[in-house]
């Protein structure tokens, strides 16, 4: 349905877009008399820029000051918080592959204690907004979480984890059926009044009808998405590259199959989706606006420069002064289906 | 064959100047930057010394940077190399590194002007022997422990920079260092030249240069010419508080050191390896097993670690 929707109604793209005057590229410098407005809304949470660093790459934002400007991005995303401290799987926990990173962390955190105590009053501190990813391995795991997170209060949101292929139970348990996921928004939704998102896992066949589930029970908005289930073998010794044997491969190689992801959802729900998978440039995360994105997530690529999300806040400001928007809104979801004539 | 000894002679006038150095703050934040090349030398076939310029606040032994590939150049991720000098005045970092795979056989082909992504210093560097002299007592005579540095392989840059800062500390205070060096072949010891110690000693695997034996095999040699357990050096008859050992190397040749400072009671200082994404202590990527079941990020916990905690049975290297 909302294909169609989604054709007959983008104005923006009915002015400029590939119809006859493709859009300028990306590139610094451009003139423009007004400053666009980068602000994006996702329910009750207002971002300034939609820039935002991912979970697990960022850690809780403390070692990140030294060299990230976190005012410029739109929010950060902690590492994925369970009620216990966790000290994650054995090594070797990272592998490159081309253009692609595959990872087996298990999500070591420092637990809900840990977290409460040290953590959020030093993320309190910062001005950015900070989004507190929830994790678990049964219902109560991640209700005590949220709960407990939401009492201390400090957060501005939550993104529900429900698609981490490096834990064997819980997890990507929850993101892989729709009514489990269903399951776990139900759950979480009446113990919070902010925002509550949900990242998806892309390990399914039908990711649409997973978005579709979380957005009935009350999510606000989703992250589309985790990383892909991968595996690496050493042909010298003939084991797994990774200590936990498979891992989650994320980085520029996976952006065209999230980009997919992202138009799934886009197309069945209308809730704000942040994407989230391969962005290393601005024009990746403007191509994730145009199929529908709201926001947007930046993981791998932070390894390569912790500047990169301001590069990207940059190149997008520079996008948008070339095409004349003034706002995001009108790029979101401009993608279209005709045939350039 | 005698183990090769090379006393360095240290001219007074070089010494004068080091001396006037600003003294190093430790565990400076570190910084994102852009490092130019100023000199990619080859050293041998794989062997290679790389000179930047970088503006980054003072490095200290031990402590690395993350070096970053130029715009779109594959692989994705940013290496961790030790440093092997720095010299913020001058803005020039010093890294030496084998070309083994797709990462640093791109860094070689790299020229003067070349542009590459920076993030340091990061990590623990070595503490010095006399911050862990184990009897103070001994240290009533005012005399530093010995240092021994245990040197396998890419491993000596690290040691290279620390016997260095030893040279240059105040008074000599760091007290004597002894600079072992092994290698696989000759060919393979390209840094000798750049080794500034009380005493230099070799082995090589082949027996091409100086003592044929592992590099352990070498230390053992040398243990009781003097004692190291008393930490006397070279023509010293005067008793030191110990020796410290010091290693960076292949994972077995660590494990090896750490058995060997266990048995003879020796505080002794490793630095390990593993894959690195962030550097940061952020992505919990880079994690060592450490005693007691825990786990130690090498990137910030380390890679300077205290021998006796790491689970040497679980340690494989990057
Ligand atoms: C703290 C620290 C200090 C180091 N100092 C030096 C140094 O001074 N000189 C030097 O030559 N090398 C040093 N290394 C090792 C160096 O980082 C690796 O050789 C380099 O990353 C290999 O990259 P590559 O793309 O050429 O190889 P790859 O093709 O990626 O792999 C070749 C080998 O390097 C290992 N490796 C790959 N990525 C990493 C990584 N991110 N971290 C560690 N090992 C890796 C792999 O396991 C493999 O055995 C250091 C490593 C660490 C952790
Ligand atoms: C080292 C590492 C750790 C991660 N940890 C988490 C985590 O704790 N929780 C989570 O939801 N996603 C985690 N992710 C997934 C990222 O948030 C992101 O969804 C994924 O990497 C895809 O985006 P990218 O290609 O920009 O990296 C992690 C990714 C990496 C590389
Ligand atoms: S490399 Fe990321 S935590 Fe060490």
């Amino acid at each position: 349905m909302s294909r169609q929707r989604r054709e007959s109604t983008t104005p923006a793209q009915g002015r400029r877009g590939s119809r006859g005057r493709p859009a300028r590229s990306v590139s610094a410098g451009a003139g423009g008399a007004r400053l666009p407005d980068l602000s994006v809304r996702i329910a009750g949470l207002r971002l300034s820029t939609p820039v935002l660093l991912a979970s697990g790459v960022a850690g809780y934002g403390e070692e990140m000051g030294e060299v990230v400007d976190l005012n410029r991005v739109g929010a950060i995303v902690t590492k994925t918080l369970t009620p216990e401290e966790r000290a994650g799987n054995p090594p070797p926990r990272l592998f490159e592959t081309p253009a692609g990173l595959m990872n087996n962390i298990g999500l070591a955190n420092v637990g809900l204690e840990g977290f409460l105590a040290e953590v959020l009053p030093q993320l309190k501190r910062h001005r950015t907004r900070i989004v507190v990813s929830v994790g678990g391995f049964s219902l109560r795991d991640y209700e005590k979480v949220l709960a407990s997170v939401d009492a201390a209060g400090g957060a501005h949101a939550f993104e529900i984890n429900v698609s981490c292929p490096n834990v064997r139970a819980g997890g990507i348990h929850f993101g892989c059926s729709a009514s489990r996921a269903a399951r776990v928004v139900r759950a979480l939704r009446p113990l919070t009044a902010l925002p509550l998102l949900v990242k998806l896992t892309p390990n399914v066949t039908d990711i649409g009808s997973v978005a579709a589930a979380c957005v009935s029970e009350g999510a606000d908005g989703l992250t589309v998405a985790n990383t892909y289930t991968a595996l690496a073998v050493d042909l010298r010794t003939r084991r797994p590259r990774l200590g936990g044997v498979t891992g989650g491969l994320s980085g520029p190689a996976v952006k065209p199959l999230s980009l997919a992801k992202v138009w799934e959802v886009t197309s069945r729900v209308k809730a704000p989706v942040i994407a989230c998978g391969g962005i290393s440039t601005a024009e990746d995360a403007l191509e994730y606006i145009v199929v529908g994105a709201t926001a947007v997530q930046v993981g791998t690529a932070c390894f390569r420069s912790f500047k990169t999300p301001e590069l990207i806040v940059n190149g997008i400001i520079a996008y948008m002064k070339e095409n004349s928007l003034s706002s995001l809104q009108e790029l979101r979801g401009t993608m279209t289906l005709a045939p350039a004539e | 064959m005698k183990p090769r000894k090379t006393a360095v002679p240290q001219t007074s006038a070089r010494r004068r100047r080091r001396a006037d150095a600003p003294s190093v703050v430790a565990g400076a934040p570190p910084v994102e930057a852009v490092a130019e090349v100023r000199r990619n030398t080859a050293l041998s076939a794989d062997a290679f010394l790389l000179d930047l310029m970088v503006d980054m606040p003072a490095a200290l032994p031990g402590q690395f940077v993350m070096l970053g590939l130029p715009d779109g150049a594959a692989p994705l991720l940013r290496r961790p190399f030790s440093v092997m000098g720095h010299d913020p005045s001058r803005k020039s970092l010093e890294i030496h590194y084998s070309a083994r795979g797709a990462g640093t056989r791109v860094l070689s082909e790299l020229r003067p002007g070349h542009k590459l992504g920076l993030l340091g210093p990061l990590g623990r560097h070595f503490p010095q022997a006399a911050e862990v002299a184990r009897r103070p007592a001994d240290l009533e005579g005012g005399l530093a422990p010995l240092s021994v540095l245990v040197a396998g392989g890419r491993g000596t840059a690290p040691l290279i920079f620390f016997a260095e800062r030893a040279r240059r500390s105040v008074g000599g205070s760091s007290g004597p260092v002894l600079f072992l060096a092994g290698a696989r072949t000759a060919a393979q010891l390209v840094l000798l030249d750049r080794i500034h110690a009380t005493e230099v000693f070799v082995s090589t695997d082949d027996g091409s240069a100086g003592k044929k034996d592992t590099v352990i095999g070498l230390l053992k040699s040398l243990d009781g010419q003097p004692d190291f357990a008393l930490g006397a050096a070279g023509r010293e008859t005067r008793r030191r508080p110990g020796a410290v050992l010091y290693g960076c190397g292949p994972a077995g040749m660590l494990r090896e050191l750490h058995s060997y400072a266990e048995s003879r009671g020796l505080p002794c200082f490793v630095s390990l390896e593993a894959r690195m994404a962030c550097g940061l202590g952020v992505c919990q990527g880079c994690a060592v097993r450490l005693t007691g079941s825990r786990y130690a990020l090498v990137c910030k916990e380390g890679p300077v670690f205290e021998s006796c905690l790491v689970d040497w049975a679980q340690y494989e290297g990057a």
